[in-house]
């Protein structure tokens, strides 16, 4: 569903992202694992269409994300890293005015907004100002509006940060639902616990490269006989290990 | 499975249109919701936030500001008018105006009157002398040496008051008189001796007139001035674009592009959107156009419709200049990093304020560099949307200017679709292509020695914070240090090429007027925006075991020190032009070295009311209110140098620095609500409440009083009592209930349930501070007695039964109400932060100035007296009774002497 070809993304002489090389197949929760800074939310800006890749390209659904974009963009919900809303409209306003960007009719926008927001908790702070939400209130207003248009595949970026433990339950559930249903998932997060419960598949990203990735039990095996997932994260990011200089040929 | 349909791009348009204008409506109306009482059945309320009545401001500033703009547009046109819509003929008078017979002196000078504005640099209210416009060949004029533009304001000591009156006492002296002439040249003041000759017969001094040129057939105006009204317009189209493209924002990631971005509409209806909406809402685009073609209409002949045409042509011009706007902005984020960003943000911010006083010139002299340019504005030029602008507003016929908008209408549209058509190819690849990572320049090897530079000077930390990042951040740099330079110093040359630089230096008052205002500006930009500055890390300072006051008072102080340096570099500038030194020079100094602390003071407390650090939308970051408050009061500031009399100077420095103290007040008060969304201080009696209550206690007395005495212009007695009664009461009853609905702590009452005893000693603490107050009043009195001051207070007392008013007003209505204003408010608010000296100091002399100059030293006096009293009793009843004995005992000593 989800097919990375040779992405890298550079800066000037800072190389963000080399040459990443895998896929995620349709149904599938993937776990996009790394350290701070590893170049994680970069990723997932090249697939939205937000920045354009310095080499290689990544698909969805067989459509570049590049040259088409727009369609890309209606078979995918988006959760940014932090969620920026405008501060003088109400959470209802802005999940409405997603569905009627996506083509919704005015009625059929307002009733996916209620029962998304009744879903998610947030129907006490739909009539208020998005300036005046947590930042876990943003987080589940951003994941309202990336289901808003029920797509096929979700690309969220931390979904869980800044929630508290009810609300991160609950939004884990609603993916685990969202699983079921067969949408393909991509979270990038650094909560291995959570990452173990809900992916099946994971990939470890460290200072702009892959190096780890298949299923979870497999990549157990494979790096640390018999450790968690934290043993492996922590044993494939060490610091000497990474890669040095080079850039983009 | 996707819900997801394709949508045309005139639906997304609408609806992404629709959003923005409800936020803007929500975020209006917010301000509102103080008064709607009850709400939403839900648990948690939205919180309207703290806008209480920021719109109403904003709606006064916004019409104040259309105002002055227009005042400009229209001496704009009347200076294009006349400098290229006429010539000047000479015309031989038909007599010369002095009868032949005795041969008569003569100087062989042409001679003409003085204009407004000769008349202002040689700082005299009328224009009294004669301009020399030309001199005779082998005339005693030429031999002497007179040249144009010298003004002849005396000859011996007589006084000239017209070119006719020089004529005639020039020939009213017999030939071979030598005479001395008092001229000014380039601002300094000369005397020259010269040689009468005979009066040539048949010389008669020529005339000038001023001819209108003819209108341009099938206009409205002149070909000139409408080559004239084209150049003004394409320098405002300029100043616009500059000015837009300057903003902050531009070095900034645009975070609301990256929202829309994410959904499944193409690019290039977002940018139209931006486009549209950037046209439809651009205040600075509708301020800077919208009055000056309205006012090309209104020459034209048009009357009620001019504001509506020119508001239409407005936009259509807008309509190019966002399409233009946006492809510089968009172009320029996607190929420069930030830092560069940030320095051409820099460089354009200059470029724009010199392009746009270089607009508003010809609104300012009557001879500017623009109206020089005018005359070569080629034909082709009224092709272009701008020239059909102009054309269609002054077009005589109907069919002609419906013509020539539909002709703009079609370039329009041809404009904004190869905008389009560019924007969209510069957007193929995406909105976002660099990373925006700050790339820092040097990023040192070797680890930073320590920095002795900044150690060495006296500065706290936060100090050295703000030098440092002022020494980093260009466009800081730039616009606080470079930009106030460039502004005075555009004024200054683009007003009149030469003459008034040289002229302006000359005078003490221009430079002192300079100095401040070049300090005032800096203040604005840096001490002004010292919460500001601070952005989102604004937190950290909370976190700080520093109170955010003294932060404030730190920075306060570095920036009054460097605009200090500013005011003292233009005022020695001045003195090295004109090394004259004068008691009057050295108290305009004084006025300027004590103002710019003041306004140091009083900048930063209005930026902790302009900072709205909570605003997601950078914009919003600063209440542009609060700017003009601070751009007013400094103007008011100017006034102070070129005041009159000493007394009203004083009084003005003094109400400054009050006001200066109740705004610090008032900002200390605010401080630890900043970051809060809802809540507000609570309502306590300041300093700034006395002000308030004093401006409105005067102004009620004068207009009651013009009232009651209905024109006659001497108020009789009864009428002053009356209207100080009258004003004080409802003064009094309008604090009273503004208190009470605001449940304010600390208000002064005149005598609280308390025993009688204490009611007693207060009666006695007041008869006795009334009795030293007034000894030393008369002791005043009785050494002034043989000087000028004493003669006008006996004249101004009043007599007879006019006096049995005089006692009632000064006794008993006198002490009532201005002791709750000056005592109550005033002394007490200030006592609520400082220290009993400087209050007793502060509050005695505010309440001094506002007395006649003749009792100003024991009301001083008074004052402190009272404030003792009041200090020391904690009831108004004191200081009352204080003032109603001094009162009672200097009415009484003039009566009776």
């Amino acid at each position: 569903m989800i097919r990375f070809e040779g992405l890298s993304k550079q800066y000037g002489s800072f190389v963000a992202v080399r040459g990443l090389d895998f896929s995620v197949q349709q149904g599938e929760v993937f776990g996009f694992l790394g350290p701070n800074g590893a170049g994680k939310t970069t990723t997932i800006r090249m697939v939205m269409g937000i920045l354009v890749p310095s080499a290689g390209h990544a698909s969805i659904a067989g459509l570049d994300c590049q040259r088409d974009r727009i369609a890309v963009k209606r078979r995918v919900g988006y959760l940014p890293d932090a969620p920026i809303f405008y501060d003088f409209l109400r959470g209802r306003e802005i999940l409405q005015f997603v569905g009627e960007m996506h083509g919704q009719s005015p009625a059929t926008a307002r009733a996916n907004a209620a029962r998304l927001l009744e879903e998610l908790a947030l129907a006490d702070a739909a009539e208020e100002y998005a300036i005046n939400y947590s930042t876990g209130m943003k987080k589940k207003l951003g994941l309202a509006s990336a289901l808003m248009h029920d797509p096929a595949v979700l690309i969220l970026d931390e979904p869980t940060n800044g929630l508290d433990p009810r609300a991160a339950r609950e939004v884990q559930d609603r993916l685990r639902r969202s699983s079921a249903e067969g949408k393909t998932i991509f979270l990038s997060t650094h909560l291995l616990d959570m990452a173990e419960r809900l992916c099946s598949r994971v990939g470890i990203i460290h200072q702009g490269e892959l190096v780890a990735e298949g299923a979870l039990p497999e990549l157990r095996a494979r790096i640390v006989p018999g450790g968690s997932l934290e043993e492996v994260f922590l044993k494939v990011t060490q610091p000497e290990d990474a890669a040095v200089g080079g850039g983009i040929a | 499975m996707s819900a997801s349909t394709p949508i045309s791009a005139a639906r997304a348009a609408r609806l992404i249109l629709r959003l923005r204008l409800a936020r803007f409506f929500n975020q209006v109306a917010s301000g509102f919701q103080r008064f709607r009482r009850g709400s939403a059945n839900s648990k948690r309320t939205a919180t309207p936030g703290k806008s209480k009545l920021g719109w109403f401001v904003g709606a006064i500033v916004a019409l104040s500001m259309i105002f002055s703009f227009t005042n400009i547009a229209r001496q704009a046109m009347a200076n294009i008018k006349e400098r290229l819509g006429s010539t000047t003929t000479t015309v031989t008078a038909a007599k010369s105006p002095v009868d032949a017979g005795a041969p008569q002196g003569w100087l062989g000078a042409q001679l003409s009157n003085l204009t407004k504005q000769d008349a202002e640099a040689l700082r005299r209210g009328e224009a009294r002398g004669a301009k020399v416009t030309g001199t005779v060949a082998a005339s005693p004029a030429a031999k002497v040496g007179l040249e144009r533009n010298d003004i002849i304001t005396g000859l011996d000591q007589q006084d000239i008051a017209n070119a006719r009156d020089l004529i005639r006492i020039v020939a009213s002296k017999a030939p071979g008189t030598s005479v001395e002439l008092i001229l000014w040249r380039n601002g300094k003041e000369r005397r020259v001796p010269i040689l009468l000759a005979a009066r040539p017969t048949g010389a008669v001094s020529p005339q000038h007139k001023r001819l209108a040129l003819p209108v341009a057939p099938g206009y409205a105006l002149p070909w000139e001035v409408l080559q004239g009204a084209l150049l003004e317009a394409c320098v405002l189209l300029l100043a616009t674009l500059l000015m837009a493209l300057a903003s902050r924002e531009i070095a900034q990631p645009d975070w609301d592009v990256e929202w829309l971005v994410t959904f499944p509409v193409p690019l290039t209806t977002l940018l139209g959107v931006r486009i549209l909406e950037r046209t439809l809402v651009n205040p600075t685009g509708l301020f800077i156009l919208w009055p000056f073609l309205s006012v090309v209409a209104w020459e034209a002949g048009y009357r009620l419709a001019a504001p509506l045409l020119g508001l239409a042509v407005t936009f259509a011009l807008l309509a190019i200049l966002t399409t233009i706007w946006t492809l510089c902005d968009t172009g320029l984020r996607l190929n420069l990093s930030p830092p560069q960003l940030r320095n051409l943000q820099a460089v354009l911010s200059i470029v724009a304020v010199g392009c746009l006083y270089l607009a508003m010139s010809p609104g300012i002299a009557a001879d500017s560099y623009l109206l020089g340019w005018a005359p070569g504005v080629p034909a082709i030029l009224f092709w272009l949307p701008p020239g059909l602008a102009i054309g269609a507003l002054t077009a005589t016929q109907p069919a002609d200017a419906g013509l020539a908008l539909l002709a703009l209408a079609i370039e329009v549209l041809i404009c904004v679709a190869l905008g389009f058509a560019a924007l969209a190819y510069q957007v193929r690849l995406g909105v976002v292509s660099v990373a925006g990572r700050e790339s820092g320049r040097g990023i040192s090897k070797r680890p930073p020695a320590t920095r002795a530079a900044t150690r060495r000077l006296p500065l706290s930390p936060i100090q050295a914070r703000e030098l440092k990042l002022l020494a980093r951040d260009r466009s800081f740099l730039v616009q606080t240090l470079l930009l106030p330079v460039i502004i005075i110093g555009a004024q200054v040359l683009l007003n009149t090429p030469g003459r008034t630089f040289a002229v302006g230096l000359g005078s003490p008052e221009h430079v002192a007027a300079a100095a401040f205002a070049v300090a005032a500006y800096t203040l604005m930009f840096s001490a002004f925006q010292t919460l500001n500055s601070e952005g989102q890390a604004l937190w950290i300072l909370y976190t700080l075991p520093r109170s955010l006051e003294t932060i404030l008072r730190e920075k306060a102080v570095l920036w009054g020190v460097v605009c200090l340096a500013y005011a003292i570099a233009v005022i020695a500038l001045g003195l090295a032009w004109n090394p004259t030194f004068s008691l009057h020079q050295l108290e305009l100094i004084s006025i300027i070295l004590l103002g710019v602390p003041i306004f140091a003071v009083i900048s930063t407390a209005l930026g902790v009311f302009a900072c709205d650090p909570l605003a997601q939308l950078v914009q919003r970051r600063v209440r542009p209110s609060y700017l003009y408050l601070y751009m007013l009061l400094a103007s008011l500031y100017v006034v102070a140098i070129y005041a009159s009399s000493i007394w009203q100077r004083a009084g003005l420095i003094v109400l400054t620095a009050l006001l200066g103290m109740a705004l610090w007040q008032k900002a200390r008060d605010h401080l630890p609500y900043l970051l809060d969304p809802d809540a507000s201080p609570p309502a306590r009696v300041s300093v700034a409440d006395g002000l308030i209550a004093a401006l409105l206690f005067f102004v009620l007395q004068a207009l009651i009083a013009l009232a009651l005495s209905s024109g006659e212009p001497k108020l009789t007695g009864r009428a002053t009592t009356i209207a100080f009664a009258v004003a004080g009461a409802a003064t009094y009853a309008c604090v009273r209930f503004v208190y009470w609905r605001l449940k304010t702590e600390g208000v002064p009452r005149v005598w609280g349930a308390a025993p009688m005893s204490s009611v007693v000693s207060t009666m006695a603490w007041g008869v006795l501070g009334g009795s030293l107050t007034a000894a030393a009043g008369l002791v005043y009195l009785n050494l002034i007695a043989h000087t000028q001051l004493f003669e006008t207070v006996h004249e101004s007392a009043f007599k007879g039964d006019e006096l049995a008013w005089l006692a009632l007003l000064t006794v008993c209505a006198a002490p009532i109400f201005e002791e709750f204003i000056f005592r109550g408010l005033i002394f007490g608010g200030l006592r609520r932060s400082l220290g009993l000296g400087a209050s007793l100091l502060a509050s005695a002399a505010i309440f001094a100035i506002v007395h006649p100059a003749a009792s100003v030293i024991p009301v001083f006096g008074l004052g402190i007296g009272a404030a003792l009293v009041y200090e020391r009793t904690r009831f108004l009843l004191g200081p009352m009774l204080v003032h109603g004995v001094y009162n009672a005992a200097i009415v009484g000593y003039q009566a009776l002497s």
